[in-house]
């Protein structure tokens, strides 16, 4: 069980002053700016759930996760995992979590990726047969098994990311904490993760908190979702709540092969507007995407559409904008 | 314990992977090994040098020194190092996992020397002495050379970890980095060997630890240190690696403290 109470994070950052007498004074006097990361969350998150842990960027996702996985203390607060207390109990408490930094690697750069997962299997002192089922049993889910020979640096970022996370499931931990795994994933490396992260979920119980400012990575896997923002807790239950709330507001943008529509239905907001190209935004309560489709297909033909989930950070506004759904 | 002989390891392998880097660097240390040697056979003939050194000493000493320069890391491996990880914020990866940040450095350092000691202080030395036609001298002190090479890899490791813990603290350490590349190779009694040096500057270098890491087993190697200089040399070399080992837990635990508290 994950236990956040009243977490805070400061980071202090040097402020030098500059130039010749500046570079004097820096030696003597050191001035700091604080910069609150983290501004009083708390949270808990019970065994076997599935978290999206999401906010714009800066919002305080990294810094949290750091938190949590025993890198950085807390300025204020408390977090307990499982009853350790990360920072406290590195060592104990990162045995049983698994950690990907969605940009950096714990992979050997030169090297194939045999080698790093051989070294985990070290430091995680994993017992021989163990290590050989799990091994397997990932690389076939993860489809790395071809990649296994390749050394890292060869790879591509898809195929790196879901060695990396087989590399911090070969320990079989309990806990799961994934900092932007999905991040500039192409469309079949990402649903390829997806499936695999809910799997590993729903098949074996694994805790995941998942950060990350993609929506649908929500929507496709955590049944909660706990949003921050500016380092503050802005929201904490299910997706589909603020959903609900705020109508599921769709993003739609189409070329024409032609001058665009001039005039729009009522319920379409205009964004964006090009000669042959608009952005339209609509709810599909109020008008469905079919409709809007054809309503402008009428009027001109279609080249080229895509439609998209609201960015995080409407989401945000909207929330700061309306305040929150009620609790259910 | 297993783990950090795997981090040896695969730093091994790693050197391994770019075998052009290694015949470049046999090219580069055997052309500083001809260098040292003909200016000392051009200046000295077959006269006797300074310590009672005479000409093929010199060249066995340099064509030692020069084999063992990787291995002994004279210079700081650049690319993988504490401070490259803290820069790059790979050390949050490495903080995420059940692994000591020191030991793990230094096993790595182990893996380089070992790959090194393979694929070019072999080659180097027997080249080198070939082209001269020195044989090496095989005397029964050399059953210590082990020893002495595991300290002295053991000591370098700890200097250039201190050295590159100044990333805790700031940005840049290329500067205080290079300083201590130039102390190392100058107190470090390997560019002009020790034995060469007027009694003050030998008094200095007996004092600091950079001879544990350079001298002490090129000396070794090259049959330069026997009786009570050899074993002043080891204990040298086991007591600076004692206090350097304590020394970079310290530095490295204020570092680490400092990281965890207002950044990283
Ligand atoms: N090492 C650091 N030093 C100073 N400020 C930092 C550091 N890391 C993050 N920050 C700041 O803390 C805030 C939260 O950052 P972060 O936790 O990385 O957010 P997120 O992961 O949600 O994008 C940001 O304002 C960021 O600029
Ligand atoms: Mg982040």
């Amino acid at each position: 069980m994950i236990e956040v109470v009243a977490l805070r994070k400061d980071y202090r950052i040097a402020v030098h002053h500059r130039g010749f007498w500046g570079a004097l004074r820096n030696l003597v006097e050191t001035r700091y700016n604080v910069v609150r990361a983290v501004d009083g969350i708390s949270f808990t998150i019970e065994p076997g759930e599935f978290v999206g842990f999401v906010g714009p960027n800066g919002a305080g996702k990294s810094t949290t996760i750091k938190i949590l996985t025993g890198v950085l203390e807390p300025t204020d607060g408390s977090v307990t995992v499982n009853g350790l207390v990360p920072r406290r109990d590195r060592i104990e408490h990162t045995r049983d979590i698994g950690v990907v930094f969605g940009q950096r690697t714990q992979l050997w750069w030169d090297l194939p990726v045999t080698e790093s997962y051989d070294l985990l299997r070290h430091i995680y002192s994993v017992p021989e047969a163990e290590y050989r089922a799990q091994r397997e049993r990932l690389c076939e889910l993860l489809e790395v098994g071809p990649l296994l020979d390749t050394p890292v640096r060869k790879l591509s970022l898809g195929q790196r990311m879901r060695c990396e996370l087989a590399a911090a499931l070969l320990h079989a931990p309990t806990m799961l904490f994934l900092d932007e795994p999905t991040i500039g994933l192409d469309v079949v490396a990402k649903e390829t993760v997806r499936t695999f992260l809910a799997a590993e979920n729903r098949e074996r119980g694994t805790t995941v908190l998942l950060a990350t400012h993609d929506l649908s990575d929500v929507e496709r896997l955590c049944p909660r979702m706990i949003l921050i923002d500016r380092g503050a807790l802005v929201y904490d239950g299910p997706l589909e709540a603020i959903r609900r709330r705020f109508g599921a507001e769709r993003e739609l943008r189409v070329d024409f092969e032609g001058a665009a529509p001039a005039e729009l239905p009522d319920s379409v907001e205009e964004q964006e507007r090009g000669p042959e190209r608009l952005v339209l935004r609509f709810r599909p309560g109020e008008i469905s995407s079919a409709k809007l489709i054809a309503w402008l297909s009428d009027r001109q033909t279609i080249a080229d559409l895509e439609i998209h989930e609201p960015p995080i950070e409407r989401i945000v506004a909207e929330i700061y904008r309306r305040g929150l759904p009620p609790p259910e | 314990m297993r783990a950090y002989l795997h981090f040896a390891r695969c730093s091994f392998q790693r050197r391994a992977a770019y075998r052009l880097a290694n015949w470049t660097g046999i090219a580069v240390n055997f052309f500083f090994f001809l260098i040292h040697a003909q200016v000392l056979v051009a200046f000295f003939g077959t006269r006797t040098l300074a310590a009672g050194w005479r000409p093929e000493d010199a060249v066995l000493y340099f064509a030692g020194s020069e084999a063992l320069l990787m291995v002994l890391a004279g210079f700081p491996d650049w690319e993988n190092n504490v401070g490259a990880r803290i820069r790059s914020g790979q050390v949050a990866s490495d903080l995420a996992r059940p692994v000591d940040l020191f030991y793990r450095d230094l096993a790595e350092r182990f893996g380089n020397a070992f790959y090194y000691l393979l694929a070019r202080t072999t080659v180097l030395y027997a080249g080198a002495l070939a082209l001269y036609g020195i044989a090496p001298p095989l005397r029964p002190e050399l059953l210590l050379l082990p020893l002495s090479l595991v300290l002295a890899i053991a000591v370098s490791g700890a200097i250039w970890y201190i050295a590159f813990s100044v990333s805790f603290w700031t940005e840049n350490a290329t500067g205080p980095v290079s300083a201590v590349i130039w102390v190392h190779t100058v107190l470090g009694g390997v560019v002009v060997p020790l034995d060469f040096y007027p009694d003050a500057l030998r008094w200095v270098c007996d004092a600091l630890p950079f001879r544990a890491a350079l001298y002490t087993p090129v000396a070794l190697l090259t049959g330069k240190l026997s009786g009570s200089a050899l074993a002043f040399g080891l204990a040298h070399q086991a007591v600076w690696l004692a206090l350097l080992v304590a020394g970079a837990r310290v530095i490295e635990a204020r570092g680490l403290r400092r990281l965890v508290v207002h950044g990283g």
